[in-house]
């Protein structure tokens, strides 16, 4: 089907959807890692339990993100990986991503975020080794993507908060889950 | 009186189950079973339309025009199904089921008590639905 | 400029927040859950009082302190102010919003006449609806406590959420 209206730009789609101050979102998610770090004790649960938290927002999320921003069908995970940079963070965070470092089969990307308002103000304490504190991000991404029939794998290789001089995370796709043909099984 | 355009509303989730319908005064108001049955079997039609498109890429059926309705429905990229009952040659149906998935976006999904592939059961859903119909149907109407 | 996001953010996480805390952690104990969200909802409060009041003058009284909270405060985070102030004039305030931001998108009612299609859904919800609103609230209540608490004045706060999408915020000032 075409499309009824053409595809926002992430500038008009930021512009478009309702917006709050970005300190209650900071603050809000720092004070959450804050309980989850005292009452999980483990930094391992506490970033599982952020990716989980992740993956559940996603998979409401990418409804709203397809609802608002028009965009079609893409032809593959590289237009998907675009899309997701350059209009889904665009959408809801206001910064956009890059992609790169795509490998060979085309199968696994980066995303670079130079500006990530998730730690404005955040500082990790030594005792946070361990910690991915962007965690909630890499599993919206995992949890969107598979709604849409991708399953990914999504990790973080390169962390600001660890010293690194970006924010950098991986995406691999892992299997494209098959349309359903529900007549074939339906007995 | 002006017949209502909308007959009925549909939305079906990505296993086939129905998880909300609304009738806007159509003759036959189905029961539940009724509608279960159908929308499961919608569901089948749809993808059985897909497989036998002479070309790839095709996102199963868009429209079906009886000699006294149409059909229209719209599936979103995550596999839900919006589909509405209207009056023959009603116009800008697209449009209207579009605005009908932002709504549920912002009235389903973002309700804490509801539950991902559940059936629909939220007032603001509802009265949101009703006033885009409404207005629609003023559209329509006022042409 | 202030640095804006989409309030959906802000909704997901504390959905999911709640989620967590009630659900998965203390769906057996929700008088713990209630006291974590508190806290967090305190820290936040807390930071954000901290910010907004950085180039103000001392209040001089609670009436004061009260009154930043229900104009300066609720506006940068609501974008609109509390609509009605009530007080006794010993320590409890009343501070009502007629259309709270976070219970715009709550349906508490499966409304009962509806059969159509949707009665295989068999859990009622009702009570735990009930609840799970009011686990919602519990993020605000923190949030005001931990802004009124940083102003130098030890308060509770607590909810009234009788008539969705309105909500009134009861803050009793210790003394």
């Amino acid at each position: 089907m075409a499309p009824l209206t053409a595809p926002k730009s992430g500038d008009a789609l930021f512009a478009s959807v309702d917006r709050v101050n970005a300190e209650l979102f900071t603050l809000t998610y720092g004070a959450i890692v804050r309980q989850l770090l005292t009452d999980l004790e483990e930094v391992e649960e506490v970033n599982k339990q952020l990716d989980q938290m992740g993956y559940n927002i996603g998979t409401r999320l990418v409804d709203e993100f397809l609802a608002k921003s028009n965009v079609s069908r893409c032809v593959d995970f590289k237009e998907t990986a675009d899309v997701i940079a350059k209009l889904g963070f665009k959408m809801f965070l206001g910064v956009t991503a890059t992609v790169t470092n795509w490998d060979a089969e085309g199968t696994s990307c980066s995303f670079v975020l130079e500006d990530n308002p998730l730690v404005d103000f955040v500082e990790l304490p030594d005792t946070c080794q361990g910690l991915h504190y962007c965690n909630v991000l890499s599993g919206v991404i995992r949890g969107a993507l598979e709604m849409v029939s991708m399953k990914t794998e999504v990790t973080w290789v390169r962390d600001m908060l660890r010293g690194d001089d970006t924010y950098e995370m991986r995406v691999k796709l892992i299997k494209q889950v098959p349309e359903e043909y529900p007549y074939k099984d339906d007995d | 009186m002006a017949q209502p355009a909308i007959y009925s509303l549909f939305i079906i989730n990505k296993s086939g189950g129905l998880i909300y319908y609304k009738d806007y005064g159509s003759a036959g108001r189905m029961d539940t079973n009724d509608s279960l049955r159908l929308a499961s079997l919608w569901h089948s039609m749809h993808a059985i339309s897909q497989q036998l498109s002479p070309i790839p890429g095709c996102t199963g059926i868009d429209l079906l025009q009886a000699h006294n309705f149409d059909l229209h429905c719209f599936q979103s990229l995550t596999g839900t199904k919006f589909f509405v009952i209207c009056e023959t040659g009603a116009q800008n149906m697209e449009t209207l089921l579009k605005a009908i998935y932002e709504l549920y976006t912002d009235f389903v999904l973002k309700n804490p008590f509801y539950e991902m592939e559940m059936p629909i059961r939220c007032e603001l859903f509802d009265l949101n639905i009703a006033q885009v119909i409404q207005k629609d149907r003023l559209a329509l109407l006022g042409r | 400029m202030v640095r804006e996001v989409a309030e959906s953010c802000v909704d997901g996480v504390v959905m999911e927040m709640v989620a967590v805390y009630c659900g998965r952690f203390y769906a057996a104990k929700p008088e713990l859950a209630a006291r974590r969200i508190e806290a967090i909802g305190f820290q936040v409060g807390h930071q954000l009082s901290e910010r907004y009041t950085m180039e103000r003058p001392r209040f001089s009284d609670h009436l004061e302190a009260i009154k930043f909270i229900c104009k300066d405060f609720w506006s940068e985070l609501f974008k609109k102010q509390i609509d009605n102030l009530k007080t006794n004039h010993r320590g409890t305030f009343v501070l009502q919003d007629n259309r709270f931001r976070w219970l715009t998108r709550v349906s508490l009612d499966p409304s009962a006449e509806s059969t159509d299609a949707t009665d295989n859904d068999s859990a009622p919800l009702g009570d735990t609806a009930a609840q799970t609103t009011s686990m919602l609230l519990y993020f605000p209540c923190g949030l005001i406590r931990g802004a009124l608490t940083n102003l130098g004045i030890p308060c509770s706060v607590s909810a009234d959420m009788s008539n969705l999408p309105a909500c009134s915020f009861v803050v009793r000032i210790k003394t």
